[in-house]
């Protein structure tokens, strides 16, 4: 399992790209379609493939051991442990007639 | 296994046969490169709530204030934020590359799409500037000459939802989260060029290997790191409801 045994081929490196620059045609194709407040799930699902197919190829973690794989999903899961605690609080406020909320 | 060509331009500093020096703490070079990629690892996790941060904090007030957000973000540009979009995509192509190139022992191909990767990276804060010189002179910046008209003809028939008026205070919200989100970014960006920079000409000098992969590596990754970034801003600023 050495890293020198796994090179990306320049094939692979530009099909990659080309499927990136497909995504980003897609999220603006997404945009302009009547989705109303769909778009912003719609646009991110995009965003998160694109980033997940940078971090797989681009950055070598397909290829990676799986300690550093970890670390890269933490630190995603530690985001959205982020936005979901901070959003569950601002969106329940109001739902109870707490006095003095 | 040594290149005679490698080895005659690497001879002149420490660097042998164009590698990394194994340190003496690591039980091979392969334990080596795993360290300094999971270190690199570590940083962007750090970087990841850096920018983390922010995003929770724009993520409540579009929560609280999607009418305002969504004809705000009808001001920028999106066809501008995509063209950069796509810029920085071939600049993360072109390290990628160059990646490739240091693994390859290809000492040409690594400067040569450096180099890309630098051009395409002041591209794209080229454009960037541009698009902010347009929103100061549009008085979309916050602060006291911060104008903003809602465009009642239009914005009233495509935003289908909008109900009342416009907040201008949280539309205010909008741009400092975009001058702010976009700024950060920059200065990311920034930061990669300098680091860019100095690994070109350390390699052009024969100051470190270009086929030693581990500091291109690294530096990549942290380019990738602020392509992502980017990946996200854009849906979050430009895309929230086209016209």
């Amino acid at each position: 399992m050495t890293h020198e045994n796994h090179h990306v081929s320049l094939r692979g490196y530009l099909i990659t790209f080309g499927a990136l620059v497909g995504l980003l045609g897609l999220a603006i194709l997404v945009a302009y379609l009547p989705l109303g407040r769909f778009h912003l799930t719609a646009t991110l699902i995009v965003a998160t493939i694109k980033a997940v197919i940078i971090m797989a190829i681009f950055m070598h973690l397909r290829f990676s051991n799986r300690l550093t794989i970890a670390f890269a999903s933490g630190a995603f899961l530690w985001l959205g442990i982020l936005i979901t605690l901070t959003l569950s609080d601002y969106l329940s406020r109001g739902l109870l007639a707490i006095p003095g909320k | 296994m040594s290149d005679p060509a490698v080895a005659l331009a690497a001879s002149a500093s420490s660097v042998e046969m164009g590698d990394v020096p194994l340190a003496h703490h690591f039980d091979d070079p392969v334990q080596q490169h795993e360290s300094a990629v999971l270190g690199m690892w570590a940083f962007l996790a750090t970087e990841v709530m850096f920018f983390g941060g922010i995003i929770a904090a724009y993520t409540v007030y579009r929560a609280i204030s999607q009418d305002e957000f969504a004809a705000a973000s009808q001001r920028l540009s999106p066809a501008l934020g995509g063209i950069n979009t796509l810029v920085l995509l071939g600049s993360s192509l072109a390290v990628a590359l160059a990646v490739r190139g240091s693994q390859m022992r290809q000492r040409k191909t690594v400067l040569i799409m450096l180099g890309l990767t630098m051009l395409l990276g002041t591209a794209f804060l080229g454009i960037k500037a541009y698009e902010w010189s347009l929103e100061f002179g549009h008085h979309l910046a916050p602060g006291p000459n911060f104008h903003f008209e809602a465009e009642h003809g239009e914005a009233s028939a495509s935003a289908s939802h909008a109900s009342g008026p416009l907040d201008l205070r949280r539309v205010q919200m909008f741009f400092v989260f975009y001058f702010f989100m976009t700024g950060l970014h920059a200065f990311h960006m920034i930061i990669g060029l300098a680091i860019l920079a100095i690994l070109f000409v350390q390699i052009f000098r024969r100051r470190l290997p270009a086929t030693g992969e581990r500091p291109v590596e690294i530096v990549g990754l942290y380019w990738h790191f602020v392509d992502i970034v980017w990946v996200f801003l854009y849906p979050l600023l430009y895309l929230i409801e086209v016209r």
